[in-house]
Order: structure tokens, then sequence, then C-alpha cells
């Protein structure tokens, strides 16, 4: 334990621990409050819509949709110990390297989220998909999956494509979780404004480009969205190693 | 053990605070750091303990320089600041949190402490009072057995009792080689304990001496009128 190196595997499970010990009731409630919404969202859908067949557009729209606010409210949430100056003396206090504590918000607020949110979406969109197709004659329900590609002519094409989206997905999570370093009082809604402002210079910048989405456009768009992607998350180690309270 | 040499700091679009602040400290003693309000006793807690940063000059704090925050130095120092947030867990909780992060954590210590400020670890800290919560955290703080100390206005919102039992807990947990900084305005409440003081004027120190010292040079005499004789 007394080391200082920027990299210690017991600080960082005791991080952990100590995330696991205060949260864990949050942490149950949240994801059951979120399966519970989920499946009323799916089943109010179903209503309105007299039990139509679902289609591949619904089941990705829907995901899109749910992944862009739940990003942007977890991720925006990063950082809980910096929210005000009390918690504030705790984080920047407990023994752990600056790199400790930022890997383990970047882990518990990016990174999982990425494989849990669609993995948690899939697996309860079947569920309340077969449970009411078995109470409901109705009511017929198909499979889906996130793999199907964006029908584009070649394999190549279509990767591009899969990245220039994830890319833009990512954004979503990581522009938060850097305006949750700078802001100490309601890090989401500001973060949101400013980045509103952002997106639509950029919207405004990339419109013409986007119209002639040929890949000598998407590829550097892809790299130039990931690049962006980079830096927020580094921008956000840096805010939090020069944090002062 | 602390150490500022010609240090400057001032909070943004204000006046400076410090300018060539110069104070040297060494270990084993309990100091009582002084001063009216906006003197900088909160500052020079928060710049020792790495929550601020100098803007120039140099602060040594346990050989390390507090704005690197590095583990080495956090596991061998805690601030209980004036107003301080805890998570609404058992007491039991917060330790099992906590306590892994201090290497010489002293689990039978706790337990004696918390006897004393008559705290039973099953309570939820949420439930407790601001009096009952600030006697935890210097439990927690003293079992930590860190080198350094820092406690600002440790008795404010502790009630007569509850002080007693502060400067005793304080007293007999002490080991020779730590070194505790008390920033208070109620002198009274630790005149017994200290035994050095800082005063802070103007972002200056303006008295840094041992209380025998001060003893030593200050008198206090009886005056009587000559016609009253």
């Amino acid at each position: 334990m007394k080391t200082d190196t920027s990299f210690s595997i017991s600080r960082f499970s005791l991080l952990f621990n100590q995330f696991r010990i205060y949260n864990g009731k949050l942490i149950l409630i949240s994801i059951s409050g979120l399966i519970g919404g989920l499946f009323v969202m799916l089943y109010s859908i179903q209503i309105i819509t007299r039990f139509d067949t679902w289609r591949y557009e619904h089941f990705m729209y829907l995901f899109m949709g749910l992944f862009m606010v739940l990003a942007i409210v977890y991720s925006g949430s990063s950082f809980p110990g910096l929210r005000t100056r009390e918690k504030g003396y705790n984080y920047l206090q407990l023994p752990a390297t600056t790199t400790e504590k930022f890997l383990f918000e970047l882990l518990m607020r990016v990174l999982i989220f990425i494989p849990l949110m669609p993995a948690l979406y899939w697996a309860i969109f079947h569920l309340e998909g077969n449970l009411v197709e078995m109470l409901n004659s109705e009511f017929t329900f198909q499979s889906f999956s996130f793999t199907e590609g964006f029908h584009l002519p070649t394999e190549a094409e279509n990767n591009w494509m899969k990245l220039f989206v994830a890319s833009q997905g990512l954004l979503f999570l990581t522009v938060p979780f850097f305006g949750a370093t700078v802001f100490m009082k309601q890090p989401v809604i500001k973060t949101l404004g400013w980045s509103i402002a952002v997106l639509y210079v950029h919207l405004f910048l990339l419109n013409p480009l986007l119209k002639n989405a040929s890949p000598l456009v998407i590829h550097p768009l892809t790299a130039y969205i990931l690049l962006v992607n980079i830096s927020m998350v580094t921008l956000a180690y840096f805010k939090l190693k020069r944090k002062q309270i | 053990m602390i150490s500022f040499q010609n240090l400057n700091f001032s909070y943004p679009k204000q006046a400076p605070l410090f300018r060539n602040l110069t104070l040297e400290v060494k270990s084993g003693s309990i100091i009582g750091l002084l001063g009216k309000n906006g003197s900088g006793k909160t500052t020079l807690l928060k710049l020792v303990s790495g929550l601020l940063y100098p803007e120039a000059g140099n602060l040594q704090v346990l050989g390390h320089q507090p704005k690197n925050r590095l583990p080495s130095f956090l596991e061998d120092i805690f601030l209980i600041p004036e107003e301080f947030y805890l998570p609404s867990i058992s007491i039991e909780k917060f330790i099992r949190a906590n306590s892994g992060f201090y290497p010489k954590f002293d689990h039978k210590l706790i337990k004696q402490l918390q006897e004393a400020c008559e705290l039973s670890g099953t309570q939820s800290i949420h439930q407790l009072s601001f009096g009952q919560k600030k006697k935890f955290l210097i439990t927690f703080a003293l079992a930590t057995k860190c080198r350094l100390l820092l406690l600002d206005e440790p008795t404010n919102g502790l009630d007569i009792p509850s002080k007693g039992i502060f400067r005793k807990i304080v007293a007999g947990s002490l080991d020779e080689d730590q070194l505790v900084v008390i920033s208070t305005h109620q002198v009274k409440d630790v005149e017994n304990l200290i035994d050095s003081i800082i005063i802070l004027d103007n972002g200056q120190v303006i008295l840094h001496k041992d209380l025998h010292e001060v003893s030593a040079e200050l008198q206090f005499k009886e005056l009587r009128s000559s016609t009253a004789k």
C-alpha cells in the first residue's frame, strides 16, 4: 500500500469496495426502476399501436433514444464526490492517485455502460415481447439483434458506418463525463447547455458534408468524432488532477 | 514537518491573502491556529492538505508537495473541515469502506474512542446529530494514526460535555511523532490542550510561540488606583 505508483490494484479495489458500500442499495433500486420503467414503456407503446408487430426500426430508434437519455444522465452523474464542497474534501483527500480515481469513474460511468445498457435493453425488450405474445394472441413478437448492418454495398463500408454511429453514441457519454469534472452544481443541465450550443455549430458546419455521405467524408468525420471523444476524456483527467476546493 | 517559504496565495478576483508567508512547524505538538475572521486560517489548512495550490513559493508538508496529492501523503494527513459530509450508512460500514485506505488504521483504538463518545457501530450516520457526527469523524481521524491532523473549528457544534470528551480523546490518543493543528475562535475550548500558538493577521504570522514562552513573557498584574489607598 505504501506506494506512490500511479496505479495500484489494491487501492483500486478499495475504491470499488467503497463504491459498493456507499451505493449498493441505490444501484439495485435504480436497475429495478429501469427494468420496471422500460417494461411499462414498451407495453404502453404496444397498447397505443394496438399490438402492431415491432419492426427493426422501432427496436433501434427506441434503443437510440434511451441510450442518449440514459447516457447523458448516468455519465453526467460521474464524480459524485465533486458535487459539493464538503464531499470534495473527502474525495480529494482519499488516499488514492488521481489516475486510480479517474479510471474508476471512467470504468463505472462510461466503459461499463457501453455493453451493459444495450444488453439490458435487449433482454428486457425480448422478455417483454415474449411475455406479451404469450398473453395476447393479437401480438406477434419478432426477435432482433444489434449486429444487423446498414446494408451498404461492401463489408468495409458497413464497418465504417457502424464505427461512425458508435463514435457519435460515445459522445453522449464522454461529453457529460467531462462536464461532471468542470461543473460542481447541476453538471448534467450545464453540460447539456453548452454541448447543445457546440453541437449546433458542428451540425451547421458539417451539414454540407453529411449530405454527401460518401466514404471520403465518413472516414475523416469518424476520425474527427473519435478524436473529440478522446479529447473529452483526456481533458476530464486534467480537470480532476488540477481540482481545487 | 510543515514548511512554508515565501508563499503567495490569493483567491480569484480578490486581494492577495498570503504574501511571502514563511512558517516552520515541527512534529510532536498540538498547535492552536488563531486569528480573526478572514485572516486565512482555513485557507492555510487547505494549502497544507493540498486542497488549494499556492501561486508561488515553496510548501513542504511531511516531505511532500501537498498539491501532488500522492497516496503516501494522503495516508498521513487528515483534515476535518468545519462543514463536512458523511454518507447515510452505518458507522460500521463507514469504517469498513474507508479504513483500508489508511495502512496504520487502529481498529482497537476506534472502538475505545467510540465508547468514550457513546457511539455505537450499528448507528446510522444520518440519524446522528451534527455534534455526534463531528465526534465520530474525530475518532475516525485519530484512528488513522496519521502524522498530521488538521482540525478546523473542531468544537463548533459540540455541547459542553462533548468538548470535554474532545479534549480527552485528542490528548489521550496521540503519539509523539504526530502533529495536530487546531484552527479555532473558541480559544477557551482548547487552551488546556494546545502547547503552542500561531496567530495569523492580514495573511502574516504575527506570533508563533510555545505557550510556556508566552506565559513567561506576558505577566498579568493587578493595578490599584492610588486614590483607593
